[in-house]
């Protein structure tokens, strides 16, 4: 049975996993960038407070592999609460929770290394601030991130391939129970590997070419 | 017309401005010269309001600043007074042109145009306005901070 047929025989499951990793994306991503940003901003305003709790969250879960997280929240915390919560939904919590760290801490730094005499040039040229915030401290802040921040959500989309341990019927449990049945890890396997490509590939490829025409030198600083 | 009257100003304890007072006439070029660390670059941040002293006044034509002041909030003297900075901070993410035209804003003048024009070919920048800063040369990036200064017709 080749790789074509095995993906026609399994067509429907396939896409059935293909759709709850991408359903899973979409949360992390979603979560990751739009909470992220806003947490990112405010820690940056609020170092005292949120900065310092984000920066020791961020210490915190660097020291905890993915896995055990995922973990812990699926058994552990689970039994401690006394609760039952459906493990798609554990998966998309505790890798929007990575996510929402990890964006944060991008946001925050291109805020924190933003060369404040930028702005100052702005205030000199009469510029007001609303003008400076638009026109130059965007701009150049959401070249800096965008790299970072493609090269991340990548990153997520492969993480998701650890929900199917927690059994969530995302695409690489379903080429599991596939293989388990055909027993055809090669086809299997390359076509899973193929579809990884195909996505992440032109994202990370599309991040270099960011970093490289629009990320701009900072070095004046 | 710029007057300057006692200033005074301290970093961490240590006197960098002590009762310095300076007028500079319109149309006039003022040199300040001292060996490194002697408050050239305070001084030039004082008169750019861009740092605050101690003690002091500042006239800038019928505005007056009497310190200490806390904000100069709706007072800015900018771009009546403005810098050309020893790092030059060229806006990075635009070109040599959009740098010297963002503060003119969208509708700019045909007058204005023409001085634009006029400046590109004193400084002769034809050859990279269309450049980004990291594209140009050291002294392309000060020609382009000083036309951007310059531009904007400070007093």
């Amino acid at each position: 049975m080749s790789v074509i047929e095995i993906i026609i025989k399994y067509h429907e499951g396939l896409l059935g996993g293909l759709l709850v990793t991408l359903k899973l994306c979409a949360i992390i991503w979603t979560f990751g960038i739009v909470a992220g940003i806003s947490l990112g901003y405010l820690g940056f305003r609020h170092k005292l407070w949120i900065g310092n709790i984000l920066s020791s969250f961020s210490f915190l879960l660097s020291g905890v592999p993915v896995l055990v997280l995922l973990f812990w929240l699926h058994y552990p915390l689970q039994e401690i609460l006394q609760i039952n919560i459906d493990p798609f939904i554990t998966a998309a919590a505790a890798l929007s929770i990575i996510n929402i760290l990890a964006v944060s801490d991008i946001v925050r730094d291109a805020l924190v290394e933003f060369p404040n005499e930028y702005i100052i040039a702005g205030q000199v040229c009469g510029l007001k601030k609303r003008q400076i915030y638009l026109q130059i401290q965007f701009p150049i802040i959401l070249r800096k991130i965008i790299p970072s921040l493609l090269t991340t959500q990548v990153s997520m989309l492969q993480l998701t391939l650890f929900a199917s341990l927690i059994s969530v019927e995302e695409i690489f449990k379903v080429a599991q129970r596939i293989n388990a049945s055909v027993y055809r890890p090669i086809e299997i396997y390359s076509a899973l590997a193929i579809f990884f490509l195909l996505i992440c590939l032109p994202l990370n490829g599309l991040a270099i070419w960011l970093k490289h025409n629009y990320t701009r030198n900072l070095s004046e600083k | 017309m710029l007057q300057i009257e006692k200033i005074c100003k301290k970093f961490a304890g240590n006197s960098v401005l002590r009762n310095i007072s300076l007028d500079i006439e319109p149309g006039t070029i003022t040199c300040v010269i001292g060996p490194s660390g002697a408050g050239k670059t305070t001084l030039l941040r004082t008169i750019g309001m861009l740092e605050f002293p101690e003690s002091g006044r500042v006239s800038i034509d019928d505005e007056k600043y009497a310190f200490p002041l806390k904000s100069i909030a709706g007072r800015e003297p900018w771009p009546k007074i403005t810098m050309v900075f020893q790092q030059l901070f060229i806006w990075p993410h635009l070109t040599i042109k959009q740098n010297i035209l963002l503060p003119i804003g969208k509708n700019i003048s045909p007058e204005k145009y023409r001085q634009f024009e006029k400046l590109v070919k004193t400084f002769r920048m034809n050859s990279f306005l269309d450049r980004y800063p990291n594209q140009v040369s050291l002294g392309q990036k000060q020609r382009a901070a000083i036309v951007r200064a310059l531009m904007l017709s400070p007093k």
